[in-house]
């Protein structure tokens, strides 16, 4: 005998079958989900619903794909397939962008001061200097260098959280962010040393 | 960890502050749009036909010039390969051929 639906299940059916009301609830609950992952990995010239339109677009297409049963979270899912998303549209960024330190706010410059020079102290904590001159460093990284330490270090993942939305094993993640960590080091030492010739 | 990493953790620590203000709010009316977008498409026989054609026909004609430029590159090199039987033999080739 069939067993009855969970709410879940019951709600992917209707989606399936095209109920535009269970689509746009669908939507609205995992939209919070989404987007999370998409600002905290987002190629610095696109537009964050851009990416998260493409991101809806995939859950839709493989939604059928989706078995509730397989034990796999349906949240999970779609975060797995948002990380996924996200890093095909970072490696798709032609080139990265050039950074020097004339670019750089007076605040953004004085983080950068602190990760590569002797300051003690941290800088005034605004927190819009920081998040642009974490953004600025990322951007010189590689996809997946970018992706592991985004998730790692801004979102606060654990290794095996990361290894379960990438599909990566769990040493695979530690050894990347470690070398991921090494060359940002190298990035800003490079910045700064340009900056003062 | 070293001074660097120390250092790094702190810088997106603060950053953090920044995304949390941003808010969720987002319209959601685009991936419905798409939604429906492509539930009509596959509702659509005469849409879905289109594109089978649009496919195959494409790929149709690639093949078809592939084939072209391979019979051209071909004849281009026959007259020089090519070597008439003699007018006797072709006689005999042609009444058995006919007797088939």
């Amino acid at each position: 005998m069939r067993e009855p639906l969970t709410e879940l299940e019951s709600e992917l059916e209707r989606v399936r079958a095209g109920d535009e009301t269970a689509a746009r609830a669908m939507v609205a609950r995992l939209n919070p989900l989404v987007m999370k992952i998409v600002r905290a990995n987002l190629p610095r010239r696109m537009a964050v619903e851009d990416l998260a339109q493409e991101v809806f677009a995939r859950v839709f297409e493989r939604l059928s794909r989706y078995q509730a049963r397989d034990g796999v979270p349906f949240e999970h899912w779609v975060s797995r397939l948002a990380v996924r998303t996200c890093l095909d549209a970072l490696r798709s960024e032609r080139r990265r962008p050039e950074v020097r330190l004339d670019d750089l706010s007076e605040g953004e410059g004085e983080w950068l001061n602190y990760l590569v020079s002797g300051t003690e102290a941290p800088p005034s904590q605004d927190a819009q200097d920081a998040r642009e001159m974490v953004e600025r460093l990322l951007g010189l990284l590689s996809a997946e260098d970018r992706l592991v330490i985004s998730l790692m270090d801004l979102e606060e993942k654990s290794a095996s959280a990361v290894s379960a939305l990438t599909g990566w094993s769990q040493v695979g993640v530690r050894v990347r962010a470690f070398r991921a960590r090494a060359r940002l080091r190298k990035a800003a030492e490079t910045l700064k040393e340009q900056g003062e010739r | 960890m070293n001074r660097f990493e120390e250092r790094w953790k702190a810088c997106a620590r603060v950053a953090r502050l920044a995304r949390k203000d941003e808010a969720d709010s987002s319209p959601d009316w685009w991936a419905i749009q798409r939604r429906r977008a492509e539930l009509e498409r596959v509702q659509d026989p005469q849409a879905e036909s289109m594109e089978w054609w649009g496919w195959y026909g494409a790929r149709g004609v690639a093949v078809a010039s592939v084939l072209v430029l391979v019979c051209l590159a071909v004849a281009s090199r026959g007259p020089r390969d090519f070597h008439p039987l003699r007018p006797g033999v072709e006689d005999a080739v042609s009444e058995v051929f006919w007797l088939l």
